[in-house]
């Protein structure tokens, strides 16, 4: 038996680690790396990576039992944990440096607002979802080094109807936004302290894979970079009985070759990256670089390497040709790395934009510190389709809004009646303003939204550093569903990946758009003369409060001068003591009165006081009592 | 402390106020003004200095070597025109030009409407009443690559210059230069706008107006399609020739606005970091820097500078951009002959050093100083130093209130007309022997015997003629749009109607002594006091005012009509005191100015009759512009002077010409008393 016991304990011991092995690759998670590289007609190129890991875990769906994601394998377990922790059904968050140009470059894989922008719908067994906000945000603030521990209830908002779940999410659930929460910090300053924690959580890091092209000096030295985490639940196969959770890490640059080279648009991963690709991530599905070379059709720029494989899609009579790098299949041991380089015969010649058929453009109005104004102006260049969308405004307290004046009308003047408003005031240090409106842009118009706001008078704690730089509001978000897409790649509503938004035939394109963030100057105090400002005021109020309390605290009233100092053991002190005054003062008030020998002669105290001053304390209780008993 | 709430020592002190009143306001005056003139010499001013400690001038390698490319440009430029001959501006070529190199270009169409008739009368009447304008202006935004567009500088030129309308195409040609040399950098953290203006001013508050979308009535313009975010600075750049010698900074904007001192410094401390001299309003630094030579040089800087400021109209397309609180300047290349001469590239040196620092702002300009006046480029006089010389020449009008108000409630001292005397011996000898008025002021030691006649004026005798004064500002201040309507439909010329209306009411009015004398009002000795009491503290509320808001006209307006106004009084030397009223009166003071502006500024010396005509010319078209000024770009130059010192100024005249009417006094006694 002595014997025997120890094997048996190992057998159990072995028979439970093999169903734990069992259970965990029973919960399979897959991992895909991509990259599309589009080059814009204004110059640019645009790169997007795309790193998809899907796990096959019923997060969302649990039915009540303790939601954990446990035994990690792709998925990154620092992400994981403070999921399972504040119960999060769907996270998205971007930091974004710089401002993505709507007619210029048409429209991003996915739009970001410049600064942070944090969204998350929390699970239904959540109760108290501001505390699990509160939570997420201070749990994600240090694991991405970004401040957004500085969210709270003054930018927090819950829009009803722009940020509806985009994965799976139980009907009614889905409608009812008190699980919701929404946040931007416009003036977060985006750099490499960001992108270092984000590329940590790619299976990969950047010793290989398309995360190897991550050279932070060169990432940031761009005209827009835009990095983001985006968790929902998916469905896992096409039944959708179960889901998966997905977690896509997108990062997105614009670079401006022109600028910097003598005006063409030459454009390899070696200038822009400063490395080429050495190899696929050992642990990725798919691993493959999407290169649009639709406006090639003119061979106007040379692609090198030549492309493992070209693809042609077509939806609603707009082809587009992609020259695809499958990793897996390119021959790296022959090419010494992949280094896409793309060569351009020309110069750029610059034409008139090309607007794309929706967008939005949004400026303060106004000048001067008490007033001003928000305008939007959202056009729709879609000759004959009109376009219903959703426009939501999130104003900070201290641009206080006024409903009355808001506007929507056409450049032509004629009113736009919106289907729905939804307002929800702001209060004072509390509440941000919330504007959500639900509103039809005719076709082939230009449509205003425009409304006023009062600048309030902060505390003087309340400024930030650098005050008299002015104040942020962040970006309108603008929310519609396109019914025809040209040149736009919609991420994937239900699939996963790149490869299933890029050769889709879906007919509606979800599509979400952000302005500008907007800077107005508060009315500002001097802080540079806290010493001055104190002095002057103390000045002030001393020259001032001193002469009209005096005036108004003192009593005036008749007395009889003579009584007054004839009758009494007191009266005859204060004549005692202020006897030289007192005849000079009799002196004088008796001159002027020769012609006048009316005895019942009254004089007012207060000429009296100057000159019996000394004594008033004295005499006046007395001068009270006698005037009293005169009036009697 | 006890002067609001004692009054016997307040009394005391406007006793010795009005005891030694007379020399008190000479020595006011005289220290006043002297103490003013001295703050241009140098141990009496300050040197500039870097308040913001961000703009680190100087401290960047200038890269800027396009210049190639500004003389190229500039030629292409000249060529158009010289094509065109004085066509429209060629603004595809323009927009080409800006597009070529990369930027977001965009153009602006306006269309504003000069409320003046058009000389030319059109057949189709009341349909095009008015002069109309149409411009375009085309502007490109250089995107900050780091910023998500919230804060923009702008460089900007007009398409034309200013005075002379020749053509500018050689700060275009350097504007271009600097966008392809800013274009190839990735350091930009606020977006450059560069505009080229149509029609100067009124181009550039078309695109101002239509920025902020802040509308006017008078301007139609097409929605600007492109923006960016809020403009932290502007400097407009106005070039003679490709070789300059030297910058000419100006800085007057708007309703006498002034630029940050900082930015100001910024310019000159990089132009002599390039060695271009600066100039303000022509003149240049004197060299040894102190001395009586130097003194008289400062002076001359500093009041021309006064003398700009006080028009309330910009000198330059940067004073419009003053209202919307972004600092602006401009900066002006002159070819002077017979100096040493500097080319595009320093120019260009300069302006990318200026854009640099200004990129380097983490704040809006606020440290340094909003009010200064510059004796010379590097030398400022701070408000700190400039009001108490000011207070000092208004002490003069507040003693002389304290005076009048003291002697209210006396007798004439020293009464000019006998016979009046013995009326009013008569009146009070009725007085007293009826035995009411005892109603004496025995506290202010006054040992001559007063009657109710005299203890007071007649404080309701003030509305009539203070309203007369207003209603007459009111006319004047809106007569010259009533007159060019009312010329237009008999056909006058409109300028000629205009000026009628702005003239026409201050000749008119001048008359209105006349017409208050013949009222039925009680005007004894006291009233006229209290009148006058009234009329100086409208005065020194006014220039108060004033000098708060634009200081140099305050400060104008008061060294002149201080004075004259304190010393007038009614009676002795009538004609002696008109003549003085007239010098200080709005249109006098602005005969004065204008000629000792065109003493500082013309060289040369025609004889006594062409000088007159061309100061009446400059006088007249002084008069138009303010006008139209203040309709077009919203100046208040014109609508002060009409509604408020025009009619203080009318209620002195009154008081001039007033009579003490005894025999009206008498009546009124006498119908009192019986």
């Amino acid at each position: 038996m002595a014997e025997r016991g120890p094997t048996l304990l190992f057998s159990v011991f072995f028979c439970l680690l093999c169903y734990v092995f069992h259970t965990v690759a029973s919960t399979k998670d897959e991992y895909s790396e991509e990259l599309l590289i589009i080059p814009f007609r204004s110059g640019q190129v645009y790169s997007h990576f795309e790193f998809t890991t899907l796990w096959d875990v019923d997060f969302a769906q649990g039915g009540g039992g303790r939601y954990k994601l446990q035994h990690f394998r792709l998925f990154p377990r620092a992400l994981g944990q403070v999921m399972t922790e504040y119960r999060v059904q769907e996270m998205h968050l971007t930091l974004t440096q710089g401002m993505w140009q709507q007619d210029k470059w048409g429209y991003p894989v996915t739009s970001a607002a410049p600064g942070a922008e944090l969204w998350a719908w929390f699970q239904q067994e959540v109760d108290d979802v501001d505390q699990a906000w509160f939570g997420l945000t201070n749990a994600l603030s240090g694991l991405f080094c970004a401040s957004l521990n500085f969210i709270d209830s003054t930018s927090t908002a819950t829009p009803h109807l722009s940020f509806r779940p985009q994965g799976l999410a139980e009907g009614l659930f889905s409608t009812k936004p008190s699980h919701l929460r929404y946040a931007t910090l416009p003036r977060e300053n985006v750099c490499t302290e960001n992108l270092t924690p984000w590329k940590k959580l790619l299976p990969c890091s950047t010793r290989t894979g398309l995360a190897a092209l991550f050279h932070a000096g060169q990432l940031y030295n761009t005209q827009y970079s835009s990095l983001g985490v985006h968790l929902r639940p998916v469905c896992r196969n096409d039944s959708c009985r179960d889901a998966s959770l997905e977690l896509r890490q997108v990062l997105s640059t614009v670079a401006d070759p022109p600028a910097t080279l003598n005006g063409k648009q030459d454009w390899s991963m070696k200038r822009y990256f400063s490395r080429s690709l050495s190899g696929p991530c050992p642990m990725a599905v798919t691993s493959r670089v999407y290169v649009d070379v639709t406006t090639n059709q003119t061979s106007s720029f040379t692609l090198k390497p030549e492309p493992t494989e070209l693809k042609l899609t077509n939806y609603q009579g707009y082809n587009r040709k992609l020259a695809v790098y499958d990793l897996w299949s390119f021959p790296f041991h022959k090419e010494h790395g992949l280094n896409v380089d793309m060569k351009w015969k020309k110069e750029v010649s610059y034409k008139e934009l090309f607007p794309p058929r929706l967008y939005v453009h949004r400026f303060v109005t106004g000048y001067g510190q008490e007033h001003g104004g928000i305008m939007s102006l959202l056009y729709n260049r879609h000759p004959y389709l009109e376009q219903q969308i959703i426009y939501m405004e999130l104003l900070p307290w201290f641009t206080r809004m006024y409903l009355h004046t808001l506007k929507v009308e056409t450049t032509e003047g004629n009113l736009v009646q919106p289907l729905l408003t939804r307002y929800t005031p702001g209060r004072d240090r509390q509440n941000p303003y919330l504007l959500e409106i639900v509103l039809t842009l005719p076709p082939d118009s230009t449509t205003r939204i425009s409304f006023s706001f009062e600048r309030a008078f902060l505390k003087w704690t309340e400024y930030p550093p650098d005050a008299n730089h002015g104040f942020y509001i962040s970006s309108a978000v603008l929310t519609t569903i396109l019914r025809q897409a040209d040149n736009f790649t919609v991420p994937p509503h239900m699939g996963s990946g790149l490869q299933s938004g890029l050769f889709h035939s879906s007919t509606e394109f979800p599509l979400r758009l952000h302005t500008e963030t907007l800077l107005i100057s508060l009315p500002t105090p001097d802080f540079s003369m806290p010493y001055n400002v104190i002095c002057l005021t103390c000045t002030v109020i001393a020259i001032a409060f001193g002469s009209l309390h005096n005036l108004t605290t003192r009593r005036f009233q008749y007395t009889d001068l003579k009584k007054a100092n004839s009758g009494g053991m007191r009266a005859w002190l204060a004549q005692l003591f202020g006897r030289g005054k007192q005849a000079t003062s009799e002196d004088k008030l008796r001159e002027p009165g020769k012609e006048s020998e009316d005895p019942g002669e009254e004089s007012e105290t207060s000429e009296e006081n100057d000159y019996i001053g000394e004594q008033r304390e004295l005499v006046t209780p007395r001068v009270r009592a006698e005037s009293d008993k005169k009036d009697r | 402390m006890g002067l609001l709430s004692d009054p016997k020592s307040r009394e005391r002190f406007s006793r010795i106020a009005a005891k030694y009143n007379s020399p008190l306001c000479v020595l006011a005056y005289v220290v006043g003004v002297v103490w003013f003139l001295a703050l241009a010499y140098k141990p009496f001013n300050h040197r500039t200095y870097f308040s913001e400690n961000a703009l680190l001038p100087g401290l960047v390698e200038g890269k800027f070597r396009t210049e190639n490319v500004a003389t190229r440009i500039s030629q292409a430029m000249k060529d158009i025109k010289d094509v065109s001959k004085d066509g429209p501006m060629p603004v595809a070529w323009i927009v080409n030009q800006f597009r070529g190199l990369g930027l977001d270009t965009y153009t602006q169409e306006y269309i504003q409407t000069i409320p003046v008739p058009s000389a030319r009368q059109s057949e189709e009447q009341g349909k095009e009443m008015f002069v109309q304008l149409n411009g375009t202006n085309v502007y490109a935004i250089l995107r900050a690559p780091r910023t998500a567009s919230t804060e923009a500088i702008v460089l900007s030129a007009p398409y034309k210059h200013y005075l002379n309308m020749d053509h500018n195409n050689h700060a275009f040609g350097l504007m271009i230069a600097l966008a392809s040399h800013f274009r190839k950098s990735s350091y930009w953290s606020k977006d450059i706008i560069f505009l080229l203006v149509d029609y100067d001013e009124i181009g550039m508050e078309a695109w101002l107006q239509e920025y902020h979308y802040t509308k006017s009535p008078l301007l139609k313009s097409s929605p600007l399609h492109g923006r960016s975010g809020s403009i932290q600075a502007a400097i407009n750049l106005e070039l003679h020739s490709d070789q300059v010698s030297h910058f000419n900074v100006k800085l007057e904007g708007l309703n006498g606005l002034l630029p940050n001192l900082d930015l100001v410094n910024l310019v000159v401390q990089l132009c002599g970091r390039e060695r271009i001299t600066v100039k303000l309003h022509q003149q240049r630094d004197t060299f040894p820097s102190e001395g009586w030579p130097a003194f008289q040089q400062n002076l001359k800087t500093m009041s021309l500078m006064m003398l700009h400021q006080a028009t309330g109209m910009p000198n330059g397309l940067h004073g419009l951009f003053l209202r919307y609180h972004i600092e602006a300047v401009t900066l002006e290349g002159v070819l002077e002959p017979g100096r040493s001469t500097t080319g595009f590239y320093r120019m260009g040196r300069v302006l990318e050093g200026v854009f640099r620092s200004l990129n380097n702002l983490l704040e809006r300009f606020h440290q340094s100083f909003f009010f200064y006046l510059l004796p010379a480029s590097d030398r400022y006089v701070s408000i700190g130093m400039y009001m108490p010389p000011f207070g000092l020449i208004l002490l003069v009008t507040a003693l002389k209130i304290s005076f009048w108000a003291v002697y209210i409630g006396t007798p004439d001292p020293d009464p000019w007309d006998g016979e009046e005397n013995v009326v009013i011996e008569h009146i009070h000898s009725k007085k007293t022997g009826d035995g009411q008025g005892d109603n004496t002021d025995s506290k202010r030691g006054v040992t001559k015997i007063r009657t109710q006649n005299y203890s007071d004026g007649d404080v309701w005798s003030l509305v009539p003629v203070v309203s007369c004064c207003q209603v007459a500002g009111f006319i004047a201040s809106i007569s010259p749009m009533v007159m060019t309507g009312l010329g237009h439909l008999f056909g006058t010329r409109p300028y000629q109607a205009l000026i009628t209306g702005a003239t026409g009411m201050f000749f008119a009015s001048l008359f209105m002594p006349k017409c208050i004398t013949r009222n039925r009002l009680a005007c004894t000795v006291n009233t006229l006091r209290l009148w006058k009491c009234a009329a100086l503290v409208l005065q020194a509320i006014i220039l108060a005012a004033t000098a708060a808001a634009n200081f140099s006209l305050g400060m104008l307006l008061a060294v002149t009509m201080v004075p004259v106004c304190a010393m007038v009084r009614p009676g002795k030397l009538r004609f002696l005191q008109a003549v003085l009223m007239l010098l200080v009166s709005p249109l006098g003071l602005l005969v004065i100015y204008t000629g000792l502006y065109l003493l500082l500024t013309e060289t040369e010396y025609h004889g006594v009759v062409p000088s007159a005509m061309h100061l009446c010319t400059v006088v007249y078209y002084n008069i138009l512009s303010g006008v139209i000024h203040g309709y077009v770009l919203g100046t208040w130059q014109y609508t002060l002077l009409a509604l408020a010192v025009f009619p203080n100024w009318l209620f002195f005249w009154c008081i001039v010409f007033k009579k003490r009417d005894v025999p009206v006094v008498e009546n009124k006694e006498e119908k009192k008393t019986s």
